[in-house]
């Protein structure tokens, strides 16, 4: 049997242990400096957990990386992943999290741009600078948000790369367009069809269609008959690889052209074939000869077994102009300070190499990308810009 | 001319579509009296089953759709008797929930199982085509359009003269009497639901060449199944088969000749029209004989 005081006693050890113990923990780490954190949110479960999964890779790949080198002025940096799930409710409880809680310096996410706009008035708010590698809705960088830095190409500069492109290098006169009828495929037909008619030539057809149509023989009959020399494809892998087949099998040959989704390994297996010739853009390619894309897809297929594609390389070079920013920002000691001076820093980034391509940030944050225009040809995708690099 | 030629065919292509998943869907609701919210679902595994049949064990195409129409009857009758048979007589609602929750069940299992990413279905028949004066065709899609209309002959035929046809038909008119006649309903709706779940993989192996295989394939079936259904008058196939050809010729049209925006709008409002004017749909008799 044990009395009372003795239980007292013991309570007491026990109470006094933990607060000598924390007091030692505190000490020694502030002798060795606290790592920086990094805030991260994506969709790590949930529908688009996959290329949330394949995001998380490029930034655990990159934060190793950096701190092999031995951290950012002297100091190693953690990343703390927040899942959104691809919920816009759940980002912002993600955000407020990584900026009060966690007291993070920086943010970088996440996936959706629904997510995106929502919670970026938390980090705004909260004065955190932010960097979207992937979300590409426009409204993201034309809110007038000084926090908020994207380093990938939108929607609206993609297309019109892919039109110059192919304005410059054919001699088309009629062009046709198939899209999804949803803000993103109306986006891409009224950039391309503006930048088709400022050149002088024509559209011939502007057909839509819904997500998840798996019958396009109605509108490719339409526009065979119009006779056009190239098809634009505005939509996504599952509905343009049948539109690319269907319209083979109807004997619409006429070149072929898509956004990045089309880029992907999964549209050349839907396609079978049909997608040969087809011109898109690509954010990002594995088979460049630029030295820090060849590293990166080194390191990466070492780490993690399997070639990086673009939201993993999106996510990666996020890090790296990150580390940037926060090496020229330098130590402060009141965190609102120090954001402020990251922010400041991540303004003034000029030609800072990455995996795709330098970074230049705009008055808005929006950094001057380009992309790639590749062709399939037998399964594989030849670059056709930018040639001899 | 030749361009109308081709959206007819179009048309007709995506009618026989419709018609044949319509066909299932009506027959349960016509024998049984019970709308089968999981109806896309048997359309989904009946695709997968043939897609497994044909694709991963290499099986002659028409071996793989007559295999996946047998595995599919089966299927059908494990289902009457698990989750129908359950729901017979019971308040609506249960029956609602009963086969939405089939429908979840099936679907996860496929997501599950096959993966959410669509796949291929290549058929030998997928890349012959057939062009004459300038209109062009694979043949899979003109072989939708005949197994269609001859699996359609087929089950008239057999509703009609067959004595288990005549059994199904006293069925659906009053299940109660049909019981009381004799009639073993028992037998009566497993045998519908065999032959529901055998169109719908019939539907799955025909289709799913011309198109793609994925889980999700069954929620795009399902609402113009649904829709073909209701237009030609709940359980009729006749009605469901005209339906089927009606809404596809009248989409294919609306594409070719007003706008592309317009195809859905265009079918369902053929739709709305009819159950604002004639609600027991086009071929429908009698629609307040169920209380």
């Amino acid at each position: 049997m044990i009395g009372t005081k003795t239980r007292a006693l013991v309570a007491l050890l026990l109470v006094v242990s933990v607060l000598v113990s924390g007091l030692l923990v505190a000490g020694c780490s502030k002798a060795e400096k606290e790592p920086i954190k990094i805030g991260v949110i994506g969709p790590f479960t949930g529908p688009n957990a996959k290329p949330g999964g394949r995001m998380k890779e490029g930034i655990e790949l990159a934060v190793e990386e950096i701190n092999a080198k031995g951290g950012i002025n002297g100091r190693k940096i953690v990343a703390i992943f927040e899942d959104d799930a691809s919920q816009p409710a759940q980002s912002v409880a993600a955000a407020e999290k990584l900026t009060t809680r966690d007291e993070v310096l920086l943010v970088i996410g996440a996936y959706n741009s629904a997510c995106v706009l929502a919670h970026m008035q938390v980090t705004e708010r909260e004065k955190t600078p932010q960097i979207n590698p992937i979300a590409v809705a426009t409204a993201i960088t034309e809110s007038g948000n000084k926090y908020m830095f994207r380093n990938c190409a939108t929607n609206p500069m993609q297309v019109s790369q892919l039109a110059d492109y192919v304005l410059k290098n054919f001699n088309f006169q009629k062009f046709a367009m198939l899209f999804e009828n949803t803000d993103y495929g109306r986006g891409i037909a009224e950039v391309f069809g503006a930048s088709v008619r400022q050149a002088g030539k024509q559209v011939v057809a502007e057909e839509a269609y819904n997500i998840g149509d798996t019958d396009f023989y109605s509108q490719l009959t339409k526009i065979k008959n119009l006779g056009p020399d190239a098809l634009l494809i505005g939509g996504n892998l599952t509905e343009g690889s049948q539109i690319a087949r269907q319209a083979r099998e109807l004997g619409l040959n006429v070149q072929l052209m898509g956004l990045g989704g089309l880029s992907s390994p999964e549209f050349d297996q839907l396609c079978d074939g049909a997608n040969e010739g087809l011109i898109c853009t690509s954010y990002f390619e594995v088979g460049t000869d630029d030295p820090l894309v060849k590293k990166f897809v080194e390191a990466y297929e070492k780490k993690f077994g399997k070639p990086p594609e673009m939201f993993a390389a999106a996510a990666y070079e996020a890090v790296y102009i990150a580390e940037e920013a926060i090496k020229k920002a330098g130590e402060h000691k009141n965190l609102a300070e120090w954001r402020q001076a990251v922010r400041d820093a991540l303004a003034k980034i000029k030609d800072l190499p990455g995996v795709q391509g330098p970074t230049t940030f705009d008055e808005k944050g929006q950094a001057d990308k380009k992309v790639y225009i590749v062709q399939w040809k037998n399964h594989e995708k030849v670059i056709l810009y930018p040639t001899g690099k | 001319m030749q361009n109308f030629i081709q959206q007819v065919m179009n048309g007709l292509v995506l009618g026989s579509v419709y018609a044949l998943i319509a066909l299932g869907l009506t027959m349960i609701y016509g024998v049984l009296g019970l709308i089968n919210w999981a109806h896309g679902e048997f359309y989904m595994v009946g695709a997968f089953v043939g897609y497994i049949l044909a694709v991963r064990m290499g099986l002659p195409y028409f071996v793989a759709l007559v295999g996946a129409m047998l595995i599919m009857a089966v299927f059908g009758i494990v289902v009457e008797r698990v989750v129908f048979l359950p729901l017979r007589g019971r308040p609506n609602m249960n029956v609602i929930i009963g086969t939405l929750g089939l429908s979840v069940f099936l679907l996860d299992g496929a997501n599950l199982t096959m993966g959410p990413d669509p796949v291929r279905f290549p058929s030998i028949y997928t890349d012959q085509f057939i062009r004459v004066l300038g209109i062009s065709f694979t043949v899979q899609r003109l072989l939708v359009v005949i197994v269609t209309l001859v699996l359609i002959a087929v089950l008239r035929l057999f509703i009609r003269n067959h004595k288990l046809g005549k059994a199904m038909r006293a069925c659906s008119q009053d299940l109660q009497a049909a019981s009381l006649m004799g009639i073993e309903i028992n037998h009566v709706a497993m045998i519908t639901a065999a032959i529901a779940a055998s169109l719908a993989a019939a539907a799955g192996t025909l289709i799913g060449p011309i198109f793609l295989v994925n889980p999700q394939m069954s929620i795009a079936a399902v609402g113009k199944a649904f829709a073909v259904t209701i237009l030609g008058g709940l359980g009729n196939v006749e009605g469901a088969v005209v339906a089927g050809f009606t809404l596809g010729l009248a989409e294919s049209l609306t594409v070719a000749y007003i706008s592309s925006y317009l195809k859905e709008i265009v079918a369902f409002a053929i739709l709305i029209t009819t159950l604002v004017f004639k609600p027991e749909g086009i071929f429908g008799k009698h629609s307040v004989e169920k209380v």
